[in-house]
């Protein structure tokens, strides 16, 4: 049965392997990094959270302080066009073990998680809620999130 | 035979999954802050009908007291030979947030000068409106420490409110 179907096979392939170059040829891709990605209306990369300290009153946050921040987010193509969906991810680039992170509710670790899939040259807000546990340690607090974009048909 | 066919199979899947490249870029936004440490005070508790307990401005009423009459809720009334005491106990808890000391130390002062013929007694000491008294130097956080609250009252005191504050202070050790 094999020996009858490898001719067939590579028969097809031969034919095959043209018509995919043709296409390839035909199909302008965008190179890695054709994304741009902005943190819209701030003043650099850096999200400042200012003093976090416990507030007593709040009772439903027994135990761990939460300080929200809004960050706007836009991916621009490098093409100019403006259209098509980007899937956005994060992910702790420096942690800080004396606080969580969190993006529109879904909690950052090492391993890039999805956020959100937003359209492409328009700025979304994103949700960045910072908790620390009363157990923490006082002091300066520095951690950072990496932000990836890449175009819909890469997770095709 | 058939592994040879499966591979070119195999790898000519993988070469037209290939074509399908995909435009990627990543940022980095840097959070920054400062973690504050914090203590927090509550009464917990107090004799008198009160209100406001759990939180640091509790208020306790004792309404009408006399040497002969009855002891306000809460509270026990002992009569001595030339004064009265009623007693109770008051609750005050002391919790932290980011901060590495075990303990703290607790005082208590009066709000304003008692009225004449009246002290105001914690713990055994006699309160004043002019320094503090300290209750504990080695108070335990998260723990409700209960204190013994007396007012004694002369018989020569007039008859009038006794009203008063009492101030207490946490500072963690």
């Amino acid at each position: 049965m094999a020996r009858h179907f490898l001719p067939a096979f590579l028969v097809v392939a031969l034919v095959t392997v043209p018509a995919v170059a043709a296409r390839r040829r035909a199909v302008v891709l965008p190179a890695p990094d054709a994304l741009t990605i902005t943190f819209v209306a701030a003043a650099s990369s850096t999200l400042d959270a200012g003093t976090i300290a416990h507030d007593f009153s709040q009772r439903s946050a027994k135990g761990v302080t939460i300080v929200t921040r809004t960050v706007a987010v836009r991916v621009d193509r490098r093409d100019g066009l403006t259209s098509g969906l980007v899937t956005l991810r994060a992910s702790i680039e420096t942690e800080d073990p004396r606080c969580t992170l969190r993006v529109d509710g879904v909690e950052l670790h090492i391993a890039p998680v999805t956020i959100a899939i937003v359209p492409a040259g328009s700025a979304t807000t994103h949700r960045i809620e910072i908790t620390v546990p009363v157990s923490a340690e006082q002091g300066a607090l520095l951690t950072s999130i990496r932000w990836e974009a890449a175009t819909e048909e890469n997770n095709r | 035979m058939k592994h040879i066919v499966l591979i070119i199979a195999a790898l000519s899947v993988l070469t037209v999954a290939g074509t399908a490249s995909a435009a990627t870029s990543s940022a980095t936004l840097t959070v920054t802050g400062t973690v504050e440490s914090s203590i927090s005070i509550t009464v917990e508790s107090a004799g008198g009908t009160t209100s406001g307990t759990g939180t640091a401005a509790a208020t306790s009423d004792l309404g009408n007291i006399s040497k002969y009459g009855s002891a306000p809720t809460g509270f026990t009334l002992a009569r001595g030979a030339s004064d009265w005491t009623i007693s109770s106990t008051i609750g005050v808890q002391v919790v932290k947030a980011n901060l590495t000391s075990t303990d703290y130390t607790l005082t208590a002062q009066l709000g304003s000068a008692p009225a004449s013929g009246v002290a105001w007694k914690l713990n055994g000491s006699t309160l004043s409106d002019s320094a503090a008294t300290t209750l504990t130097s080695t108070g335990t956080y998260a723990s409700t420490g209960s204190y013994s609250w007396d007012i004694v009252v002369a018989d020569s005191a007039a008859a009038a409110a006794i009203d008063n504050a009492i101030n207490f202070t946490a500072s963690s050790n």
